[in-house]
C-alpha cells in the first residue's frame, strides 16, 4: 500500500505543481477528487474489503451462470 | 583621409562591422575606403586609371571572380583610348557620359553607398571610382570560373535527362527556366549568411503552390541567423518543424527534371549558391520511396517496384528484432524443424543473439561507411575483405551464427533498396532500437517499439504538412501516387486541381 | 498546410472506429456467435450490419444536428442539466469501465498466448505508461497513428485470410435453412454491442467535414462487416462451431493452424503482434474520449493533469476488476455487451428522440 501512496503522492505533487505553473488551479478541487478515488482505488486492491471482485459484483447482480457451477 | 598604415584596429572593427548585414559602415566613397577594407587581400585588384593628363579614376575588382577580359576591353580600354573620354577635363562631365551610355555594358549602377560597392565587388562587380564626385559606378563583370553541367552522380536516371545541377546558382535558374517556360516559374533571391552572402533562391510556380507555404518559407529563411551557408544543413535545419528525428525533412535532388516535377506538384524547391544539391519542401514519407526514374518506367511495372520498396523498408526495419524475439523468447512459435536448426547454429557462439544482431549491424554500417571514406582505387577491397574473409572467419571462428549472419545481411541489402540513403539510416538506427526492445522483453517489446516509430512519424510535420501524408493526413490527397503510380494523364489533372482547392 | 489544426476529419475518427472494433471482434466474434448460431454464425455481421447502419443513421441525425458540438454539449442541451450530469456520469463510469476491462484482457491474453509465467503487471504498466506518454499529443497525432494502424491491420488480416482459405471446410458452413433465422437474429446482439462510435462522439467537437459522416459511417460498417464476416468464416470454417464456441481465443487458434507450403508456420505471432497494436489504439482512444467527459463534467480548463492520476486509478480498477480471465470472459458475455447495448443503443436513441419532441434537431437536417 505504501508503494502506492507513494506512487499517487509523487504524480500529485508534480501535477499540483504544472498547475500552478499553468496557472490553473481552478481544476484543483477536482483533481483533488480524482486523487482520493485513486487512494480508494489502491485501498481496495491491496485489502479486497468486499472479498469479490467487481467483475463478482456485477455478475451477481445480473445473475449470472457463472456462479451456478458445473 | 585612411591610409595604410592607419589600417589597425579601427578597421577591424570597420570589418567586422561590415560583415553584419544590418550594420551599416559610414566610409567615404573613395579608393582608401576599399584598400583599407581590402589592405591584406593580395586577390583584390585597384587599378589607377588615367584617362588623360588631368583625370584620373580608380578602378577596383576582385581577380578570379571579375572577368579580366571585360574588365580591359569594355572598361579601361573605351576610358583611356576613346576621344569622347580622353577629351573630358572634370568628373561631372564623365559621369554624363558614362551615364549617356558611352560606356557601353549591360549591367551599369550608379552608388554612393560604400557598404553596396563592397557587396557588389565581392559578387565580381568592378567597381569604378571618381574620387572628386565621392560616386561609383558598378558594372557587372562577373565571370569565375565554374563546373559545366554534367552527368548526375548520385541518382542515376536510365531513361531520364542526364543533367545535373551545379554549383552557380544562375546556371541553376537557367536550367529550371529552360525546362518550365513559364512566367509563372517564380525564382525569388535572398542572402543568407553574414559572412558568407550566400545567395538562396526560392523557386516555385506561382498559382500551384500553397501561397501561406511560400509565404512561411520565406519568413523563415529571413530569420536565419548564421555565418555561412557552405552546407545544407544550415538551412534545412532552420526550415524543418521536427529537429529531434533521424529521419529526413527535406528532400534532396540534384536532378533539375526532379526539382520540377516537384515543383508541378506545388512544392517549393531551394537552390543555394554553391552547393549542387537542391532542396524541396514539404516533404512526406512516400517522397522518401520514390525516384524519378518512376516517372520514366511502365506505370504498373513501377507501381509493383514500389510496393517491394515498402515490403523492403519493413523487412529492413522489423526482421531483425523478430528474429531476436523469436529465438530468445517465443521458439515455440516457430516450426520444429527451424527451432532445432537455429539452436544448433546458435551451439557455441559466446554472444547472446541480440548482441550478435547488433555486432553485424553495426559491421555493415562500418562497411558502407568505409566504402564510402576509402579511395576509390581500393574501394572494392573494402566489400572483399569485410564481407567475406572477415565475415566467414568470423562464422569459422564461432563468433557470429550463421542464421544472424543471414538475417543482418538481409535486413541491410533490403535497406539498400531504400532510394533516400538519409531515410534508410534512419530505418537502420531505429531497427538497432526495435533490436533492444525486443532483446527485453521479445515481440512485446517489439511492437512497443512499431508503436512507437508510428507515433514519432504520427506527431512530425513539415513545414504544416503531416509526415505521414498521404497515409495519414486530413484530406488524404494524393494518396494515388504514394504506392501506386497513376496513370500521368491523371496525375496532372489531380495535382492542378488539388493545389488550386488547397488555395482556396 | 493543414486547414484545421488540431482537429481531425471525420473519416479519421470513423478509422479510429474501425480499429475499436477489431480487438473485440478478433476476441470473441467468433465464438460467441458460434456459440447461438452454429454454423450460420458467418451470416451474424450481416444482420447485425442492418442495426448498425440503422444506429449510423440516427447518430448522423444528431451529429448533423450540433455540428462542431461534442457529445456531452448535445446531451445537455437535449436534456436538462441535472439529467445531463446525469447521463455523462454514467458514460463515463461505464467506459471507465471498459478501458479497464480491455485492459486487463489484453494483459491477461498476452499472458496466456505467448507469455506464460511472465508477470502481468509488466503489460499493464507499460501499455498505461506508453498511453501516458501519446494522449499528450492529442487527438490528431491519435487520429494519425490510427490510420496508419489500421492499414497494418487491414493486410495483416487479409493475408491470414488468403493463408487460411484452403484450409475451410465448407461442410463446417453448411447447411444453412429457415431454422437458422431466429439463432443469427438472436447472435446479431452480442455483434451489435461493437457500435463504439458513440464514444468517439465525445470529442466530435474536434471533428471537420461533419457533413460526410455518414458517407464514410457507410464504408466503415462494410470494412466491420467484412472483418467480422471474414474472421467467423475462418474461424468456424477451420474449426466448426463445436470447437470455435468453446474457445476462449477462437481466432487465435484458428490461425495457429495456418501453414504455408506445408511448412512455414507460426502466423500466429504475426496476429499477436498487431492485436496489441489494436489494443493499444483502442485502450487510446477511450482514455481520450474519457479525458474528454472529464473535462466537461467538472468544467475543467484542461485534462493533462489528470492524465496521470487517471492511468494509475486504471492500473488499479483493472485489478479490481476480475480475479482471473474466466471472470473476464464471463463478464465481457453477461455484463459488458447488455451494457454497451444501453450505452450504445438504447440511450442514444432516447436523447435523440427526445431531442426531436424538444425540436432540438430535426430529421431533414441532413
Amino acid at each position: 500500500m505504501l508503494k502506492y501512496i507513494m506512487i499517487i503522492g509523487a504524480i500529485s505533487i508534480y501535477e499540483i505543481y504544472m498547475m500552478v505553473k499553468k496557472r490553473q488551479m481552478k481544476d484543483f478541487n477536482a483533481f483533488l477528487i480524482f486523487v482520493l478515488i485513486a487512494l480508494l482505488a489502491s485501498y481496495i486492491h491491496v485489502h479486497d474489503p468486499f472479498d469479490a471482485s467487481l467483475s463478482e459484483l456485477l455478475l451477481k447482480l445480473v445473475k449470472s451462470e457463472y456462479f451456478k457451477g458445473g | 583621409m585612411i591610409t595604410l598604415s592607419k589600417v589597425g584596429d579601427e578597421m577591424k572593427k570597420i570589418r567586422t562591422d561590415i560583415i553584419n548585414l544590418n550594420k551599416k559602415v559610414d566610409l567615404p566613397m573613395e579608393v582608401e575606403s576599399f584598400k583599407g577594407l581590402f589592405a591584406n587581400s593580395h586577390d583584390c585588384v585597384f587599378t589607377e586609371v588615367m584617362i588623360n593628363k588631368e583625370l584620373t579614376v580608380h578602378l577596383v575588382f576582385v581577380d578570379g571572380l571579375a572577368n579580366c577580359t571585360n574588365v580591359m576591353d569594355f572598361i579601361l580600354k573605351p576610358l583611356t583610348t576613346l576621344e569622347k573620354f580622353t577629351n573630358i577635363k572634370d568628373e561631372k562631365k564623365l559621369i554624363d557620359v558614362i551615364k549617356g551610355g558611352s560606356l557601353y555594358y549591360i549591367s551599369v549602377k550608379e552608388t554612393n553607398d560604400v557598404n553596396l560597392a563592397v557587396e557588389l565587388l565581392l559578387m565580381g562587380t568592378a567597381v569604378l571610382i571618381l574620387k572628386e564626385a565621392k560616386i561609383a559606378f558598378l558594372f557587372e563583370t562577373r565571370g569565375f570560373e565554374s563546373r559545366s553541367i554534367q552527368v548526375p552522380t548520385e541518382e542515376t536516371s536510365l531513361k531520364g535527362s542526364k543533367d545535373a545541377f551545379v554549383e552557380t546558382l544562375r546556371t541553376n535558374t537557367a536550367m529550371l527556366r529552360r525546362k518550365m517556360r513559364t512566367p509563372d516559374l517564380v525564382i525569388e533571391e535572398l542572402i543568407v549568411g553574414k559572412v558568407s552572402k550566400t545567395k538562396v533562391s526560392v523557386s516555385y510556380i506561382d498559382g500551384i503552390a500553397n501561397d501561406q507555404l511560400v509565404k512561411s518559407l520565406r519568413e523563415r529563411l529571413k530569420k536565419i541567423e548564421t555565418d555561412q551557408v557552405l552546407f545544407t544543413t544550415v538551412i534545412e535545419e532552420e526550415i524543418i518543424d521536427s529537429q529531434y528525428t533521424p529521419f529526413p525533412q527535406v528532400e534532396y535532388t540534384e536532378k533539375p527534371d526532379k526539382f520540377c516535377s516537384a515543383l508541378l506538384e506545388g512544392r517549393i524547391g531551394i537552390i543555394i549558391d554553391g552547393i549542387p544539391f537542391t532542396m524541396i519542401i514539404p516533404t512526406s514519407i512516400v517522397n522518401f520511396f520514390q525516384t524519378t526514374d518512376d516517372y520514366s518506367h511502365n506505370y504498373i511495372v513501377v507501381s509493383i517496384i514500389r510496393g517491394i520498396r515498402y515490403l523492403l523498408a519493413a523487412v529492413a526495419l522489423i526482421v531483425p528484432a523478430f528474429y531476436v524475439a523469436i529465438t530468445s523468447f517465443h521458439l515455440e512459435m516457430i516450426p520444429e524443424g527451424l527451432a532445432l536448426s537455429v539452436i544448433s547454429t546458435e551451439k557455441g557462439v559466446p554472444f547472446p543473439i541480440f548482441i550478435e544482431c547488433i555486432l553485424l549491424s553495426i559491421a555493415f554500417q562500418t562497411l558502407i561507411e568505409a566504402g564510402a571514406r576509402i579511395w576509390s582505387s581500393i574501394g572494392g577491397m573494402v566489400s572483399l575483405v569485410g564481407a567475406l574473409i572477415v565475415g566467414e572467419a568470423a562464422i569459422t571462428a564461432n563468433f557470429i551464427s550463421p542464421g544472424v549472419v543471414v538475417v543482418v545481411a538481409a535486413a541491410a541489402i533490403a535497406n539498400y533498396t531504400i532510394p533516400n540513403k538519409d531515410f534508410a539510416f534512419a530505418i537502420w538506427i531505429w531497427e538497432i532500437i526495435l533490436i533492444l526492445l525486443s532483446s527485453v522483453i521479445g515481440l512485446y517489446g517489439m511492437v512497443i517499439g512499431i508503436i512507437l516509430l508510428i507515433h514519432h512519424w504520427a506527431q512530425m510535420e513539415v513545414m504544416g504538412e503531416p509526415y505521414l501524408a498521404p497515409f495519414a493526413a486530413t484530406d488524404g490527397r494524393n494518396s494515388k501516387d504514394a504506392i501506386i503510380r497513376s496513370l500521368f494523364v491523371f496525375k496532372k489533372k489531380e495535382s492542378l486541381d488539388e493545389q488550386s482547392k488547397i488555395n482556396e | 498546410m493543414v486547414k484545421n489544426k488540431g482537429k481531425i476529419s471525420v473519416r479519421q475518427a470513423l478509422t479510429l472506429f474501425a480499429i475499436l472494433t477489431i480487438t473485440p471482434t478478433v476476441r470473441f466474434a467468433a465464438s460467441s456467435t458460434a456459440l447461438i448460431a452454429k454454423q450460420a454464425a458467418w451470416l451474424v455481421p450481416t444482420v447485425t450490419a442492418v442495426f448498425l447502419f440503422l444506429m449510423l443513421y440516427i447518430l448522423n441525425i444528431l451529429l448533423q444536428g450540433y455540428k462542431n458540438k461534442s457529445f456531452t454539449e448535445m446531451i445537455y442541451d437535449i436534456t436538462s442539466k441535472f439529467w445531463g450530469n446525469l447521463i455523462i456520469f454514467l458514460y463515463l463510469v461505464w467506459i471507465t469501465i471498459l478501458i479497464a476491462f480491455y485492459l486487463r484482457f489484453y494483459s491477461e491474453r498476452l499472458v496466456t498466448s505467448i507469455y506464460p509465467n511472465v508477470k502481468i503487471d509488466i503489460f499493464t504498466i507499460s501499455m498505461l505508461i506508453l498511453i501516458g506518454f501519446i494522449i499528450r499529443n492529442g487527438i490528431v497525432v491519435i487520429a494519425r497513428m490510427g490510420e496508419i494502424s489500421f492499414i497494418l491491420i487491414s493486410i495483416v488480416i487479409l493475408v491470414l485470410m488468403i493463408f487460411m482459405i484452403p484450409t475451410i471446410k465448407i461442410n463446417n458452413l453448411l447447411p444453412i435453412s429457415y431454422l437458422d433465422i431466429m439463432p443469427t437474429l438472436k447472435a446479431s446482439f452480442s455483434g451489435a454491442a461493437l457500435f463504439y462510435v458513440i464514444y468517439l462522439f465525445f470529442f466530435a467537437h474536434e471533428f471537420t467535414h461533419q457533413e460526410e459522416f455518414f458517407k464514410y459511417g457507410k464504408l466503415t460498417l462494410l470494412f466491420i462487416w467484412l472483418i467480422n464476416t471474414v474472421i467467423i468464416l475462418a474461424s468456424i470454417g477451420n474449426l466448426g462451431h463445436a470447437i470455435i464456441s468453446r474457445s476462449p481465443l477462437s481466432f487465435l487458434i484458428a490461425v495457429k493452424q495456418v501453414t504455408l507450403l506445408g511448412v512455414v508456420s507460426g502466423f500466429e505471432s504475426i496476429l499477436v503482434a498487431t492485436w496489441i497494436i489494436s489494443d493499444f489504439i483502442m485502450i487510446l482512444v477511450l482514455t481520450y474520449s474519457v479525458l474528454n467527459i472529464i473535462k466537461s463534467l467538472f468544467k475543467l480548463s484542461s485534462y493533462n493533469s489528470f492524465i496521470n492520476i487517471f492511468l494509475v486509478f486504471l492500473f488499479f480498477i483493472s485489478w479490481i476488476l476480475a480475479n482471473n480471465v474466466f471472470e473476464l470472459q464471463t463478464l465481457s458475455v453477461d455484463v459488458v455487451v447488455s451494457g454497451n447495448i444501453i450505452m450504445q443503443f438504447i440511450l442514444p436513441i432516447i436523447i435523440v428522440v427526445i431531442a426531436l419532441i424538444r425540436k432540438k434537431i430535426n430529421i431533414k437536417t441532413n
